[in-house]
């Protein structure tokens, strides 16, 4: 197949450059267009990812998400997990972490309860929520114009995990990433 | 918020591109307003029915790059979960996400058929030739009836044995009056080169490649003395060909797949004779067609190594007269995210450890020693991360560039693991509480843009068709080839029906049976986490038992599966850790009082089957996402139209102006021309559906283009007039996108 590779490759080149025209021909290569961000990795910490059923998006603690659900949209907000006793002697390999979640609806109706949020850790275990104490009953949903804002715990080692979000039970269209930490 | 603030942005520009249209006469050709955002219905007072619709000046984009990828889901890719942040975030921010862009079947090989033909699938290319590389159907099995609506088969061929026959009795070479975008670029004079990662074996310092086992013309599967009509090649058969073990799968020193590359695949690219001076294809026969000057279409000017010192993409990248109008990009089988674990090098040796590359640009990173082997979009974000930078600094792409970054298809289900990662599930911990076959279902859906609005469908061509019995059972695999799901058996006796749960007459296409017991080896010492590398999370729920290790808890269950990925230190080596809950039949962890070495899973039955469905179809190949960038795009756009493959191709005939091309002549069928295509406006295949919605101006977001100011095609003052509009309104919709942004983050 590379038999003649040489003769091609200059029949190739004359080809192009008539294809092509002669305009640019003097155009050197290096160097990036100025319309390319500079830094093109995210930095924005304000940063709205948008997540339906369909489409389920990945977030980091404190990411607003714009969550689309076929009962209606809202945003919302997980911040933690928040340890206690950060910086005890020894570091507790478990605590009870907290999270503070804000739920702002957008359109229709969507619900929220403690048992459609819940933690799963590095190797896979899983960790239900428990309201914290003396917290008000949380409203079963929010719709638009309404805003909801509550915290939840769990018991949980230190290291990765995951807080998957499954309204009314059903698939989680939205995960954040956090880590416990207790140091 | 983003996507509202889209809606308002296409309506502006709409009325902007409407106002070009009519002062600019001309101009109409070429832009009209359309779809964008996730309601994608056009007002019908900025309706047009202009058949080039991409919203750009004639000639705006010069060179495009295809670089296409492998069998990964849209949540798969675009979620962050598979350490592949430069497809993930960097690119996006580059230029446009699709959200909605989906493959057109299953498995790999029809949806590279269907890019650069609008050729349905069938099932020998949907099972990837894996039987032999033979012809399939004939000139005079093209069908002529019916138009272009969505139910028309018109111009598609019909295998020779008849619409669903088994794999194996159809071919895969289709016959040479079925035109490829390839011969629609000859025709018009445009340049063009498919380059492939590894062909003719690994380039590896030292390293003489030794197989042939892509020797056949245009990178074909065999040696050199193989085609498709007198000597196919036996691909079921790999190891009576010297030097190969697989012709579908990758080799140590060789990771080029033929069934990822769609040269060999059209007897209108391999027929080509160097005799012929024009691009016409009645000089030639069929639709094949000869290059701009000369030459052939499998000859080395047209098919290259991707890292030819010679001939590769470096080489031609120095300037804008060696690059050629459209580059066909395809890495090899672990570069292209398909391998989990890499048989070869999958350029980790190539980076730092801050992901730096560490030779200069336009060095074959394969000079490099591996320091792992783990494949998925972890290999295809290093490939990415050498090559991207490489294109963008080229004249070519300053000056009307496009790269456009794409799947054959969505496969496998994202949460289902294959070679994906860090797929903890959403499922668990109850017995009753399992995944279900609607992730599978997904993974087969179809989309495009009829009209202007997003179907969940495609059309489903004349040989792998989808049916039902009165049952509502689907009897036919269809397009998506029940890919990810479990059907009904077939009857082995009908009366009485044999084996339970049979269906007569159902053609299973890639369906998988359910599942019957399975023995894992395994660890685990205390806690409740056993640590299997086989667990999915589809054995959420199976139950457990052990009779090797004493001690072991009866009545326990499969729960919570984890599957994490981590580097594969060998080609061996896997890539993914997978561990599960043991709990009892409410959920309740079990903990584990002695060691456990050895489990079985039970075995399931229909019902108990979390991928058992009979009755929802399965049309298409699933949601991939895509990633375009050029100075005609807006960096970190964003569109949700759905597009698949075949508006894909009509984008590119658009583009590059096919219809303009001198290949006229009436193809034997009577079914249009290489030109032409079938509506006469340069669409071939299911790219010339009507009312087909190309890339548009929610992906060209900035029509204007960026500086480097590519030069306008010359045109009367008054179709400049509008453009500066033009231009003018992307500035304003700028600023109303970032004060919606901040709104946003507020």
């Amino acid at each position: 197949m590379r038999a003649g590779a040489a003769a091609a490759l200059a029949a190739g080149i004359t080809l192009a450059a008539s294809a092509c025209g002669a305009s640019h021909s003097s155009s050197h290569y290096g160097g990036y267009p100025k319309f390319l961000p500079p830094s093109t990795l995210h930095t924005d910490p304000h940063h709205v990812v948008v997540a339906t059923d369909a489409q389920p998006d990945y977030a980091s603690q404190g990411d607003t998400v714009d969550v689309h659900l076929a009962s209606g949209d809202a945003l919302i907000t997980a911040v933690g997990p928040a340890t206690p006793g950060q910086g005890l002697d020894p570091e507790p390999q478990i605590s009870y972490v907290t999270w503070t979640v804000t739920v702002v609806g957008e359109k229709g109706s969507v619900p929220v309860a403690l048992r459609d949020f819940s933690a799963v850790d590095d190797v896979g275990r899983l960790y239900p929520m428990s309201p914290t104490q003396g917290e008000a009953p949380i409203p079963s949903k929010v719709t638009k114009g309404t805003k909801v804002t509550f915290a939840m715990r769990a018991q949980m080692p230190t290291g990765e995990g995951l807080l998957h979000w499954e309204p009314g039970g059903k698939l989680s269209p939205v995960a954040w990433d956090f880590t416990v930490e207790t140091d | 918020m983003r996507i509202r603030a889209r809606r308002r942005t296409s309506v502006v520009l709409a009325a902007l591109t409407v106002s070009a249209a009519v002062v600019g006469g001309s101009v109409a050709t070429t832009t009209s307003a359309r779809a964008a955002g996730t309601s994608p219905t056009i007002p019908s007072s900025v309706q047009l029915t202009s058949s080039d619709d991409t919203g750009l000046a004639p000639g705006s984009i010069k060179h495009v790059w295809l670089i296409i990828l492998e069998n990964k889901s849209y949540d798969a890719t675009f979620s962050g979960l598979n350490k592949n942040s430069y497809l993930w975030q960097t690119l996006p921010q580059q230029g446009v996400l699709l959200k909605n862009y989906y493959g057109t079947g299953h498995s790999s090989q029809d949806n590279y058929e269907a890019l650069v033909s609008g050729q349905a699938a069938e099932e020998d290319t949907q099972e990837d030739c894996d039987k032999a590389y033979d012809d399939f159907g004939a000139n005079d099995t093209i069908i002529k009836t019916g138009g272009l609506g969505m139910t028309s088969n018109y111009g598609q061929v019909l295998s020779k044995a008849g619409a669903n026959a088994p794999d194996g009795q159809n071919g895969c070479v289709y016959p040479s009056d079925t035109p490829t975008l390839f011969n629609q670029l000859d025709a018009a004079g445009k340049t063009w080169k498919g380059y492939a990662q590894d062909l003719e074996g690994a380039m590896d310092p030292g390293e003489t490649p030794t197989t042939e086992r892509e020797g056949a013309l245009c990178g074909g599967p065999g040696t050199p003395a193989n085609n498709p009509t007198t000597n196919p090649t036996q691909t079921s058969n790999p190891t009576a060909y010297p030097g190969v073990t697989s012709f579908t799968g990758a080799q140590a020193n060789d990771q080029y797949v033929a069934k990822h590359f769609p040269f060999p695949w059209f007897h209108s690219l391999l027929d080509g004779t160097s005799t012929a001076t024009t691009g016409d294809a009645s000089t030639a026969g069929g639709a094949t067609t000869v290059p701009v000057g000369g030459g052939t279409d499998c000859d080395a000017a047209h098919i290259a190594n991707l890292d030819s010192p010679t001939e590769g993409l470096y080489h031609d990248l120095q300037s804008e007269a060696t690059t050629p109008d459209f580059s066909w990009i395809t890495p090899d089988n672990c570069s292209d995210a398909h391998d989990a674990v890499c048989k070869g090098n999958n350029l980790s040796g190539a980076f730092d450890s801050n992901g730096n590359p560490l030779a200069s640009v336009g060095s074959d990173p394969e000079n490099s020693t591996p320091i792992n082997y783990t494949g998925g979009l972890y290999a295809s974000d290093l490939f990415l991360k050498w090559y991207i930078p490489m294109i963008e600094q080229s004249p070519a792409f300053k000056d009307g560039g496009l790269i456009d970054v794409t799947f054959d298809e969505g496969n496998p289900p994202f949460t289902y693991s294959g070679n994906s990662f860090y797929n903890a599930d959403n499922y668990g911990p109850t017995a009753t509480d399992k995944p279900g076959a609607v992730a599978g279902i997904k993974a087969d859906q179809a989309g495009e843009n009829i009209d202007g609005k997003n179907v969940a469908s495609q059309p489903e061509g004349p040989n792998s068709t989808l049916s039902t019995n009165s049952a509502g059972q689907q009897l036919t695999p269809g397009d998506g080839n029940n890919a990810f799901i479990d059907r009904p058996p077939a009857c082995t006796s009908v009366s009485p029906p044999e084996p339970a749960g049979c269906v007569p007459g159902i053609v299973r296409g890639g369906s998988g049976s359910t599942p019957g017991a399975r023995n894992d080896t395994v660890t685990g010492t205390d806690g409740s986490i056993v640590t299997d590398s086989s667990i999915t999370e589809l054995d959420t729920g199976r139950a457990v038992t052990d009779t090797t290790d004493p001690g072991f808890p009866s009545n326990v269950y499969v729960g919570q599966v984890t599957d994490v990925g981590k580097t594969a230190t060998s080609p061996t080596d896997t890539a993914v850790a997978g561990s599960f809950q043991l709990v009892d039949g409410n959920g309740t962890p079990v903990t584990l009082t002695s060691p456990v070495t050895k489990i079985t899973l039970a075995a399931e039955t229909l019902t108990q089957d979390p991928l058992y469905d009979a009755t929802d179809a399965t049309p298409g190949g699933g949601e991939t996402g895509s990633v375009l960038i050029s100075p005609y795009i807006r960096p970190g756009s964003v569109s949700s139209v759905d597009y698949n493959h075949y508006s894909w191709l009509r984008t590119m005939e658009d583009l590059f102006d096919v219809s303009a091309g001198t290949d006229t002549a009436k193809l034997a069928p009577g079914v249009g021309s290489v030109s032409g295509g079938l509506d006469g406006l340069g669409h071939i295949g299911y790219a010339a559906q009507k009312g087909l919605t190309v890339f548009g101006n929610d992906v060209f977001t900035n029509p204007a283009g960026s500086t480097p100011s590519p030069a306008l095609p010359e045109a009367p003052l008054a179709i400049g007039l509008p453009l500066v509009a033009l231009a003018a309104g992307g500035t304003a919709l700028t600023v109303r996108r970032r004060r919606r942004k901040r709104v946003a983050a507020a």
